[in-house]
């Protein structure tokens, strides 16, 4: 027989009404006699009342699934009951019990409760029931106050951790119905998946800066594609910075390999690293000894003349474009990366813990950008004079149609 | 969310191979030099996250060119031909397709029958969202296949390692770029995260 929980009296009140109803069921959950048959909520309470054996099993729905692996970042529904009625053992019960104000030690009681669920799902293999958890029952009060979303139980991640433990063959969510929502299975399957889409948004939401103001999924997506179009773009244009930087370079792996790695490395474990001028200059010597060494490709002298001329351009006394950028560039690095970085602060400028790249120290900007769109043309259009028309397919330089034109070579 | 330590060693190393084989020393023309520096640079990216399906997909595109070959062959080593060989356990089987197609049919003839009712708000929402996600189902390696859940998934993905990628070859760029004497060099830092 199933024991019946050994409630505190608040909740009992609840419970009392519909305990009636329940008691036909119990035969049919004798067999299942593990947790999760709370008791029914009056709005579905009809499906209990005519009790055969479509409606009880669906009203356990087991729905197959493959989880993916997302560990943390489950919604804290803290501060909500939980109340098990069926549990296999008083023991349980009563942990329970003890356990429903904290969430996250609630979460292990359905654990160890799970590899119980888990000992008794390989013998009903066979048969694929449908499980219902119905909503949590709260003491009345607080009910009306509370969200549905708040009421409902998610078990996701402790069927996730039940797999550790017990892992099946197939990967069951045990989902809860909603108060005042359908328990078909269709809904309940539909209900996950679109849960599981809106977690992955708020956690696209979260990486991609720029969108934390912006709510529905079209205009989230719409910031994503964005934002990987940049990317995108980017990574086109220091392909072609790489290009351009040095052509006949000789790259020493190790050499390059172990100072690299250990600034990334040490970077990336202690993120505010100052990279010594002492530790690139040494890579810039041998650099640099390697720069005449190489032919004298039109482009080489493209670059530098384009030098000149960008900084005489960069001299005109300016000011900073202000709101796009918190800190001032470097002049010389950003020949044609000014743009990028540009549209990199905006990005960066709206979440203040995703830069992509800072730079700390002596940087200054000159210019504003239309003289920085006049500068590249005279960039370009030095290098056009070079004789290697053919090879640019940049017509004009403002920041939109730069990328459009790369985008044809994509 | 940054990518991980390991990840970016592995990126660099076999980017820095790929140029080292591919680019230096070598005499190409200004695009093909830029087209063999972003090649290396997404395979290794894609190398370098071996677990995600993106990853596998991008290798796949890009072999699928003959003038990729022997770049991609020198970058990934051992691993070309396990990479490059079509793996079925990601592209949908016949029946799931099949399921798919009808089940478009049918919200198809649901949503004839529901246009007479009128044109209203929520219709309107879904709709912005299904064509951006066509969209996106573009700009992510191999998301043709994949359901809605997982392509945000592996957009995630894809947009950590896009990030760790153009970092990466800030540096490199910035690293690699002749010093002029002119410009302040000094006290410069860099602040690099991943």
């Amino acid at each position: 027989m199933v024991r019946w929980l050994v409630a505190p009296p608040s909740d009992l009140s609840v419970l009392d009404p519909q305990r009636g109803c329940l008691n036909g069921q119990q035969q049919h959950q004798q067999q299942l006699a593990h947790i999760g048959y709370v008791v029914p909520h009056t709005t579905s309470m009809q499906s209990f009342h005519s009790p055969n054996d479509d409606k009880r099993s669906r009203n356990i729905s087991y729905i197959h699934d493959q989880i993916g692996d997302h560990g943390n970042g489950w919604p804290n529904l803290a501060g909500t009951k939980y109340l098990t009625i069926g549990a296999a053992t008083t023991g349980e019960e009563e942990k329970s019990i003890k356990e429903q104000s904290d969430n996250s030690r609630k979460r292990k009681a359905e654990n160890i409760s799970h590899q119980k669920v888990g000992c008794g799902n390989t013998a009903e293999d066979g048969k694929k029931h449908k499980r219902v958890k119905e909503d949590r029952v709260r003491g009345g009060e607080t009910a009306a106050k509370e969200s549905p979303r708040a009421n409902n139980k998610r078990e996701a991640s402790g069927d996730a951790s039940k797999e550790n433990v017990e892992p099946p063959k197939t990967d069951y969510i045990h989902v809860r119905a909603r108060r005042g929502q359908a328990t078909d299975s269709h809904s309940l399957a539909e209900r996950v998946r679109r849960e599981r889409i809106s977690e992955r948004m708020k956690y696209l939401q979260e990486l991609v800066p720029g969108c934390n103001n912006i709510t529905g999924k079209a205009g989230i997506l719409d910031q994503i594609i964005n934002y990987v179009q940049s990317l995108q773009r980017q990574v086109e244009f220091l392909s072609m910075n790489l290009a351009a930087v040095n052509p006949r370079l000789d790259f020493d792996i190790d050499h390059f390999f172990n100072r690299e790695i250990n600034v990334a490395c040490n970077s990336g474990v202690m993120p505010v690293t100052d990279m010594s001028s002492e530790q690139l200059d040494p890579s810039y010597v041998q650099f640099t000894c390697l720069h005449p060494t190489s032919a004298c490709c039109g482009l080489d002298m493209a670059m530098d003349s384009s030098d000149i001329v960008l900084h005489r351009t960069m001299s005109l006394p300016a000011s900073v474009p202000g709101p796009i950028l918190d800190s001032s560039l470097n002049v010389i690095t950003s020949k044609t990366m000014f743009m990028k970085f540009i549209k990199m602060r905006e990005w960066s400028k709206s979440s203040s813990h995703l830069p992509l790249v800072t730079f700390k120290g002596h940087f200054q900007v000159h210019g504003s950008s239309s003289s920085w769109n006049t500068g590249l043309q005279n960039l370009y259009g030095v290098e056009v004079l070079q004789g290697r028309g053919p090879a640019f397919p940049f017509q004009s330089l403002q920041g939109d149609i730069l990328p459009c034109n790369l985008e044809m070579e994509m | 969310m940054h990518a991980s330590n390991s990840f970016t060693e592995i990126f660099l190393k076999h980017m820095l191979l790929g140029l080292q084989n591919g680019v230096a020393s070598k005499n190409m023309s200004f695009l093909q030099r830029k087209r063999a520096i972003k090649l290396t640079a997404d395979v290794a990216m894609a190398f370098a996250k071996d677990g995600a399906k993106w990853s596998h997909a991008l290798i796949m595109n890009l072999s699928k060119k003959t003038e990729n070959r022997t770049l991609l062959r020198s970058i990934l080593g051992r691993e070309y031909e396990r990479l490059t060989k079509p793996c079925l356990s990601w592209k949908m089987p016949r029946a799931k397709k099949i399921l798919q197609r009808s089940f478009k049919m049918h919200s198809r003839i649901k949503k004839g029958a529901r246009q007479l009712r009128g044109v209203n708000a929520a219709s309107v929402r879904a709709g912005a969202a299904v064509t951006r996600t066509k969209v996106l189902k573009r700009l992510v390696p191999g998301g043709e296949h994949l359901d809605d859940s997982s392509l945000l998934e592996e957009t995630l993905d894809y947009v950590i390692s896009l990030r760790a990628q153009v970092d990466l070859m800030h540096l490199l760029v910035k690293a690699l770029d002749v010093p002029n004497p002119n410009l302040c060099n000094k006290g410069e830092s860099g602040e690099f995260l991943f």
